[in-house]
């Protein structure tokens, strides 16, 4: 095959692609996670100070 | 428009993003799955690329997907402009990185293919250069949506910048038949039909959907994450105004 040897362009093609989508997964993940946190915090203490 | 308002309800939404989100992540899945199996192990080598062309199943959809996420934001920044609801601006923005997520994509997988194909990672050809552009479009986007702190100001201002930056999808589109381009012209969205052969398109068509519901997947979980977000700035806000100490009537003199 003429363009035979070009695995290794391949191989990047593919690692970077599933890089990139690990990587959009765990900002997600992680944006979420601290914005639900940081939410619980406020209305936990909302609720405390309407309470006192 | 009765529908769409009761759908627009930001509280109403995270009920139902929710179901949407877990459906799209496991029809993702599952074609990503099907799509790399037939990508690796029925689509056959091209006569003159050989393996090379295994490339286009990861390049192309992200193409597509660069282009589809701008138009998204197109119909996102009409909606805050037109109807001034505040989902439209939370669609637009939580879809920006993701669209700069898959444009990267299809320059990166571009200059990989373009090496053994073309003989150079990147030439400033039309096609090319109007992705490029489109990326720095997303990246201003971002950039103004995070600079602006009054978020009404800052979803008018970047509605209207999106609306001007819509002008560059029909020239990415028609880039490769109004110039002389390194770039090939389209082979699958054709008014004439795909000129790509059952054996490749089928994996390509496969993994374009696996990246399409991965997006759709992608979107509504961030855009439940810029609801709360929007949420904690309002809790922060009456929080702070609680507590500054009320200006006392002065004393006539």
């Amino acid at each position: 095959m003429l363009f035979e040897g070009h695995n290794a362009y391949i191989t990047v093609c593919y690692a970077v692609t599933a890089l990139v989508f690990a990587t959009a997964i765990l900002w997600v993940v992680l944006d979420g996670r601290a914005q639900r946190e940081q939410l619980a915090k406020l209305q936990n203490k909302n609720i405390d100070e309407i309470g006192r | 428009m009765g529908i769409v308002s009761r759908l627009a309800n930001p509280t109403r939404f995270l009920s139902y993003s929710s179901v949407i989100f877990k459906w799209s992540a496991l029809f993702a899945l599952g074609l990503f799955a099907i799509g790399l199996y037939f990508a690796f192990f029925v689509a056959p080598e091209d006569y003159q690329q050989g393996q090379t062309v295994r490339i286009m199943f990861v390049h192309v959809p992200a193409a597509w997907l660069a282009m589809f996420c701008y138009t998204l934001m197109t119909v996102s920044a009409i909606g805050t402009l037109v109807w001034k609801h505040s989902l439209a601006d939370v669609s637009a923005k939580a879809a920006a990185p993701l669209g700069a997520m898959f444009t990267f994509l299809a320059l990166v997988t571009g200059a990989l293919w373009g090496k053994p194909m073309w003989g150079t990672w990147w030439v400033w050809d039309a096609r090319l250069t109007s992705v490029l552009v489109l990326f720095l479009i997303y990246i201003g986007l971002i950039i103004l949506w995070r600079t602006i702190e009054e978020p009404a100001i800052a979803a008018k201002t970047t509605a209207v910048m999106i609306l001007v930056g819509f002008i560059n999808i029909p020239i990415i589109k028609f880039s490769v038949d109004w110039w002389n381009t390194l770039h090939q012209p389209a082979s699958v969205m054709r008014l004439d039909g795909p000129t790509i052969h059952a054996d490749i398109l089928t994996p390509l068509i496969i993994m374009a959907f696996a990246y399409s519901f991965a997006f759709i997947a992608l979107h509504m979980r961030a855009m439940q994450n810029e609801i709360h977000r929007r949420r904690v700035r309002t809790l922060q806000k009456k929080m702070a105004m609680s507590q500054t100490p009320q200006a006392q009537p002065q004393p006539a003199e």
